[in-house]
């Protein structure tokens, strides 16, 4: 059995792969695909007679492809970032944005509520506070990078 | 004389698109970047480029003094602001013709009356240009006003004046009820604000914005291009733009096109310049909402259709020539829409996304134009416009002009960041959208079919399949051993 990622959602499924062909099951259904052509930004999956042109780019751990006309993102279920804030001690990004001030450093014991850092986003600060007491472990981001929505900022011990 | 250096103040596509007619006509371009900027392809297609450094816009784009002494360093003729930034900054334009250079655009006291909405309102009412009828005087006598709603007609708004947030805003459908609703907007408008103070308003059923092209030069020449529907809003943002206006009575487009055409004539405005309307399709009337002084983001499907190159007739005007055209010269073919693709998440309230680009894609199909500032590889930042591209076809017929869009949209992939490019694909295949029963609230209220669709099981093994027969993978986590699946050797080769 195998797991990804796709759209956020965990799937798992058995995959077969010969050569130039593959095949998926899901859901107790067997899908069979072969590859017709491939250029450097884009497959043609072959289906029985039916032909599936699939724009797809790889990049950082995430793959981006257009399937039926949709935006479809895979990940890895090993992947670092989470997009919901899953166990305890992760802060996460609320948006995309640019850190502006880092306030503590790997080893800091803070309190709930303190700042840990500020970033800017929306043409706004947004200050991203401890959700509880603890110590820094790492934080991931240095002063100045732009960052996505829904990663992780800092990591802390309890 | 003719402009042989145009500085373009400016970015992205806009920049492109100027440096493109440039280009035709034999006029050499300046460029300017921010650091962050370095690859894109405005900073590396014209014929020279400056860095203009980093920092908040005022230190780059909207640095008025630095964009003079590049002009100077380069020997431009003239600068050309684009939209947005300075276009229709009237203290720039003046520094631009006080330092000796073209500005390619109106007069600053164009610009200053169009950009203010008193005054410019009373200068048009003058003119006979309808506006949205309604009350805003300080008389606020409850039979008063009762006799000001009964001239403006029913429907209408009841508004706080010194309201917003939809608090103390009444509609009033029937004269009998004004009385009742008058009072409680009051009560509403008193405990939310303060102050009860109301205007009145005509209110207009599923409007529509309706803008005509118009250009005039300093020959005594003032021409339309007729007109664009660009009533597909979101939060008063365009976002998908049409001309032919669908539906719209020959009749009408003659009046609000001639309107337009009128308008500058009668200021005697130079360039390129906008006159946006709100249309009532159930009376077929229409009112002046404003005047945009410059080139606007959707020019190319009035482009598209009558066959002219807006900024080669803006740079011409600039440098003293005659619109090479006269107004039975200009007809409208076919049918062009426009959309925009934004680096947004439309299924996590449309916020802003960044990333790399890593692929763009080029449509393939005839008469489909893409105009972007991007290209695979730039990093997409919150420091800019969100504005990716517009991708803009043209086809003999709306249905036509609609299904090369909607291909289309899957060839501009703009893989590797969150766009919109789904979103304008849900709204573009709409019954209504099909039938062009556009309106301005379009996607507020048929919101429910714009959410995000499920992939099928057939498409999720597909992209699935993807990974796995692509070069480039992302591993999946799959138990150790090897179970009889795995095993399996003998399968149809289909």
């Amino acid at each position: 059995m195998s797991e990804l990622i796709v759209n956020g959602q965990k799937v798992v499924f058995k995959a077969h792969k010969d050569n130039e062909q593959v095949s998926i099951e899901l859901d107790g259904e067997k899908y069979s695909f072969s590859l017709a052509g491939s250029s450097q930004n884009a497959l043609i999956l072959k289906e029985g007679d039916s032909l599936f042109p699939v724009p797809i780019k790889s990049y950082k751990n995430s793959t981006y492809l257009i399937v039926g006309g949709k935006d479809v993102l895979v990940k890895s279920v090993s992947a670092r970032k989470k997009k919901k804030g899953e166990g305890e001690g992760h802060m996460l990004s609320p948006m995309p944005g640019k850190i502006i001030t880092v306030l503590v450093k790997s080893g800091d014991v803070v309190k709930k509520g303190d700042t840990l850092l500020i970033m800017e986003a929306m043409k706004m600060e947004h200050a991203i506070k401890a959700s509880k007491d603890g110590k820094v472990i790492k934080v991931f981001f240095e002063e100045g990078e732009q960052i996505e929505g829904g990663i992780e900022l800092v990591e802390m011990e309890n | 004389m003719m402009i042989k250096k145009i500085l373009i103040a400016n970015r992205g596509e806009i920049a492109l698109r100027i440096i493109s007619t440039c280009r035709e006509m034999g006029i050499k371009t300046v460029t300017i970047f921010t650091d962050i900027e370095k690859e894109y392809p405005h900073a590396l297609h014209g014929d020279e480029s400056f860095n203009i450094g980093s920092g908040p816009l005022s230190d780059t784009y909207l640095n008025q003094a630095k964009l003079i002494e590049i002009a100077k360093k380069s020997n431009a003729d003239a600068i050309h602001p684009g939209y947005g930034f300075l276009s229709e900054n009237a203290t720039f334009a003046r520094l631009v013709e006080k330092e000796g250079l073209i500005f390619i655009g109106p007069t600053p006291e164009h610009m200053e009356l169009m950009g203010d909405k008193i005054g410019c309102k009373q200068a048009l009412e003058k003119m006979d240009i309808p506006f949205v009828p309604g009350y805003h005087g300080d008389n606020q006598e409850p039979l008063h006003l009762l006799a000001k709603a009964k001239e403006i007609g029913f429907p209408l708004i009841v508004k706080a004046s010194a309201g917003g947030g939809g608090k103390g805003m009444r509609l009033v459908l029937k004269e009998e009820e004004f009385i009742s609703s008058l009072e409680s907007a009051k009560r509403e408008a008193l405990n939310a604000f303060g102050n009860d103070l109301v205007l009145i308003e005509k209110y207009i059923l599923k409007p529509r914005h309706i803008e005509v092209q118009v250009m005039g030069d300093t020959h005594g020449n003032y021409l339309h291009f007729y007109e664009r529907d660009c009533s597909i809003q979101r939060r008063h943002q365009k976002i998908i733009e049409e001309t032919p206006a669908p539906h719209l009575s020959d009749k009408i487009r003659d009046e609000i096109t001639k309107s337009a055409a009128s308008l500058i004539k009668e200021i005697k405005y130079r360039g390129a310049g906008t006159v946006e309307y709100l249309y009532s399709p159930e009376d077929e009337s229409f009112y002046f909402l404003e005047m945009n002084t410059r080139l606007q983001v959707e020019h190319p499907i009035t482009e598209m259709v009558t066959n002219c190159d807006l900024v080669r007739i803006q740079i011409l005007v600039a440098a003293g020539k005659k619109i090479p055209l006269k107004q039975s010269d200009i007809k409208q073919t076919g049918h062009s829409i426009e959309v925009r693709l934004y680096a947004e998440d439309p299924d996590n309230e449309f916020l802003p996304s960044i990333g790399k680009v890593l692929h763009v894609g080029i449509p393939t199909l005839k008469n489909v134009r893409l105009d972007t500032g991007y290209v695979a590889g730039n990093e997409v930042t919150i420091n800019f416009d969100p504005m990716l591209a517009k991708l803009i076809s043209w086809g003999e017929n709306r249905d036509m002009a609609r299904k090369k869009i909607i291909h289309s949209l899957d060839e501009v992939s703009f893989l590797g960041i969150k766009t919109n490019r789904e979103y304008l694909k849900r709204i573009l295949t709409t019954p209504e959208f099909g039938e062009g029963k556009i309106f301005t609230n379009f996607v507020e209220e048929f919101k429910d079919l714009l959410g995000p669709r499920e992939l099928s099981n057939e498409e999720l093994a597909l992209s699935l399949a993807a990974q796995y027969l692509s070069k480039k993978t992302v591993q999946a986590n799959s138990e150790d051993v090897a179970g009889p699946w795995d095993n399996l050797t003998e399968f149809r080769n289909i």
